[in-house]
């Protein structure tokens, strides 16, 4: 079982390498399908995002490569060459939106969760946990006054420090595993009000634009974009992040 | 023209011959009533040529005329000739305007004599009355008469009529309409007659079906010919007024002639029979036709099309690129009022450019129907990229045989939209600083690939989701567990040995006590003081819980001080400890006695056993 985990990992690595060099001649497309094929047999990496990102790029495919570029900055949000790409890419969307004003407490939240990746919170926590019941035990056995007073801050600090590190590892994780948020892949998608062919029109959307993504109803999700309209959309339109 | 001045030559030779003198009368006649801007005849009829003086004719207008006729009908009786002229000259008038109107008497002047006629009294109505129809030259089909029947008093020689092909129709339903002529003379149109303007109706004209039948109306043989015919489609609905039309024609009158004289023969050839075509205005009876509007409850795509069609639409490419055009061509075949139709709705996926519908028409009349097809064009030009669909066309018409609406939907249509290279870089607009000294952008381009051997990782690892990170935290709680467990199970250990201790210090006490005793009696005195002190040491080392190096004689009392211990105690222990010492090294001074000094010990051990 290991064994083949670890097969599997080095043909993806040498898939890896090969789309790398149908890259370097030239032949985007074909180095972006090869790409996927990796991703496909269950692996990733921020870097593995950031070259699909450029590759759909050169073959024109500006939503995908919005995507790429955002599920490498989930993976690494220090990547500096994603970030880059990004706002480059933003001169060729479409759709421009006015924000709507978020609480601030949840923008400084959300903006100090995806200013890590999952597992750095995780270390994180974990070594917070252990410096909390360490200086929980000093605090409990010592006899000495003032050893007493700053274990007994220390550990609340520590305290402190674990729950906020646990709830970002929390957020990061559950954007892992329930992706928030989406790109739209199709050059233009109709958003309708209700999951079906029949729904009233509600408004365009344009490849490229990021969405909030909420429920499903079998073959459509309901998005929100950054004003704060909702609609309909069908799930192929769109890709998670 | 020859032919009147033939008579007229004839007639001047007569009279010379002839010269009879009796009174001459000239009757003038005319019709009672006329419509206004119709034309009439004003006869004067007299037995010998002259000059015809008119009168003053207002509101009249003088348009042909006159001519004149005249016969000559001459009798031997008893070897007497009597012979009968008769002189008509004929005015046609037209009537201006309505009213009644009196035709003062006409002169004729006959050599140096002159008759007057009769005086004549004209009604003239509006041309929009329709109950009067002038004296006998216009006899329409009455708007309640059956399309076959003629009916007609039967004494008019030439009529016209509109003849419907029904007269019970929806808006919108065709209908043919016949403009006939009958007649018993020889008649022709003057000049080219106009078409029927059908008000409330399209109309598309028809061949008029040009041979001439004979038909037998009130027992006279009548010729009938159609002269025009239409398909009508009314527009609107309500009782639909066909106007009476009127045209002109001349109608070919013979001029009477009971002439027994020798040229008899000779005039009734046809050259010279004395038939005259005069202008004659027919018109129709005005002809109702009801129009029952649509009935309601029109469905969806239905654009006024009456009649039976089909719909096919189709549209040009599956495929364009941005900002190229393709387009939706919808044809509407069958019969009906197809040059009326509205163009079906089609429903565009928004963002989409629609141009002008094109719309071309072949339209052609079989079986007295318009028929053909209609093709819409719908040019479409998309500016995104993607995968759009335009729903089905729906085009619903109203099948007047059945009374029924019927519809018929197309396909859905689905089309991709490619890009295109005009979308390519479209969206980047430079616009050049103008700043100082800038590093100026030539090109700007996403950053390049990495090269970097990447670190994959399985798709979606999260630390949380692995178990050993889970452990860590249950190992991290345990080890707390364990760790505060263990502190507590060795202090609860020390705590024992201190109770032992605790117990053990007056034991040890009172052992040592006895040895000094021993030693005392022994008179080993050194001895003696040295188990006194151990005794004291001793008994607070192991009361107090502290090691026997660690004491002193300050820290002692200080940790007695701590638990309460009376300040006599304290100076009690502190004397002894003191005599014990320095009773060692300096054994001849101060003697209080051995025996008072063990006996003090003994009582500090007491005190000390009490207070701790």
């Amino acid at each position: 079982m290991l064994l083949s985990a670890s097969q599997m990992l080095a043909s993806s690595d040498s898939l890896y390498m090969d789309a790398l060099s149908l890259y370097e001649q030239g032949n985007f497309e074909s180095a972006l399908e090869s790409w996927q094929r990796v991703v496909e047999s269950g692996f990733e990496s921020p870097e593995l995002f950031y070259n699909m990102g450029n590759a759909a790029f050169r073959s024109n495919s500006i939503g995908h490569a919005v995507l790429y570029y955002e599920k490498a900055l989930k993976l690494d949000p220090s990547m500096n060459d994603a970030e880059n790409n990004l706002e480059f890419l933003s001169r060729y969307k479409s759709d421009a939106f006015e924000e709507v004003p978020e609480f601030f407490l949840r923008t400084w939240f959300s903006k100090a969760v995806h200013a890590l990746p999952e597992h750095a919170w995780s270390i994180m926590a974990l070594a917070g946990f252990v410096f909390t019941l360490a200086f929980l035990l000093l605090y409990i056995f010592t006899r000495g006054l003032t050893l007493k007073k700053t274990s007994f801050f220390a550990s609340l600090a520590g305290l402190l420090f674990t729950v906020f590190t646990l709830s970002s590892a929390l957020a990061s994780h559950h954007e892992i595993i329930h992706p928030e948020s989406g790109i739209i892949l199709s050059p233009s998608v109709l958003v309708r009000s209700t999951p079906s062919e029949t729904g009233t029109e509600l408004f365009i959307l344009h490849e490229g634009t990021r969405v909030k993504v909420n429920e499903e109803v079998t073959g459509w999700h309901n998005i929100r974009i950054i004003d704060g309209r909702e609609g309909w959309i069908r799930t192929d339109d769109f890709g998670t992040i | 023209m020859y032919i009147k001045r033939n008579i007229w030559i004839f007639a001047l030779l007569l009279s010379g011959v002839v010269l009879s003198a009796q009174d001459e009368t000239y009757k003038a006649t005319a019709p009672a009533t006329v419509r206004a801007g119709e034309q009439f005849q004003y006869v004067i009829e007299g037995s010998k040529q002259g000059d015809v003086m008119l009168p003053e004719m207002d509101g009249f207008q003088l348009m042909a005329g006159p001519f004149s006729s005249y016969s000559s009908h001459s009798q031997w009786v008893n070897g007497k000739m009597t012979m009968e002229t008769v002189v008509t000259y004929t005015h046609i008038f037209r009537a201006n305007q309505a009213g009644t109107f009196t035709i003062l008497p006409a002169a004729v002047r006959v050599g140096r004599k002159e008759y007057k006629t009769n005086q004549i009294k004209i009604t003239v109505t509006g041309s929009a009355s329709q109950q009067s129809s002038q004296g006998g030259n216009s006899q329409g089909a009455r708007s309640n008469g059956s399309a076959g029947s003629a009916d007609s008093n039967g004494s008019d020689p030439v009529f016209l009529r509109v003849l419907p092909s029904k007269k019970d129709v929806y808006v919108g339903e065709q209908l043919v309409s016949a403009l006939r002529v009958y007649t018993r003379v020889n008649t022709r149109p003057a000049g080219g007659t106009k078409d029927i303007p059908y008000e409330g109706f399209y109309k598309k004209s028809l061949d008029p079906d040009a041979s001439a039948t004979r038909q037998d109306i009130n027992g006279e043989q009548y010729v009938t010919q159609v002269i025009q015919r239409h398909i009508l489609i009314p527009q609107k609905s309500g009782k639909l007024v066909i106007e009476p039309f009127e045209s002109e024609w001349m109608v070919q009158q013979r001029v009477q002639r009971q002439s027994n004289s020798v040229f008899d023969s000779f005039f009734d050839d046809p050259f010279f029979s004395g038939v005259q075509d005069v202008p004659t205005k027919l018109a129709t009876r005005p002809v109702t036709i009801n129009v029952k509007p649509l009935p309601s409850g029109a469905p969806a795509g239905f654009t006024g099309g009456v009649g039976n069609f089909t719909m096919t639409a189709e549209l040009s490419e599956d495929e364009v690129e941005v900002n190229e055009a393709l387009s939706l061509k919808i044809t509407i075949r069958g019969t009906g009022n197809l040059p009326l139709l509205g163009k079906p709705e089609v429903n565009l996926p928004p963002d989409h450019d629609l141009y002008d519908v094109s719309h071309s028409m072949n339209i052609s009349v079989s079986g007295n129907q318009i028929g053909g097809s209609v093709t819409y064009e719908y040019p479409i030009v998309a500016r995104h990229a993607g995968r759009f669909r335009i729903a089905p066309v729906q085009f619903s018409w109203f099948d007047h045989g059945s009374g029924k609406y019927r519809s018929s939907t197309s396909s859905e249509f689905n089309f991709t939209v490619l890009k295109g290279d005009a979308e390519d870089g479209s969206g980047s607009v430079y616009i050049p600083g103008i700043m100082q000294e800038s590093v100026e952008d030539l090109g700007t381009d996403i950053r390049d690939i990495t090269r970097m051997p990447p670190v994959l990782t399985p798709v979606a690892y999260s630390l949380m989701d692995q178990r050993w990170y889970k452990m860590f935290y249950l190992i991290a709680l345990l080890v707390f567990i364990m760790v505060i467990l263990y502190i507590r199970a060795v202090s609860r250990r020390n705590a024992d040995l201190r109770i032992v201790k605790n117990r053990k210090a007056s034991r040890s006490a009172l052992y040592r006590f006895k040895l000094a005793d021993k030693y005392r009696k022994s008179g080993d005195e050194d001895r003696f003081y040295e188990e006194v002190g151990k005794a004291i040491w001793g008994y607070v080392a192991d009361k107090l819980n502290i090691e026997t190096s660690g004491l002193s004689k300050e820290g002692i009392s200080a940790e007695l001080a701590s638990r309460n211990v009376s300040p006599e105690v304290m100076e009690e222990f502190s004397r002894i400890i003191d005599e014990s010492e320095f009773s060692r090294f300096a054994p001849s001074s101060q003697k209080s006695g051995t025996e008072q000094l063990y006996r003090d010990a003994m009582q500090l051990v007491r005190n000390l056993e009490n207070s701790l």
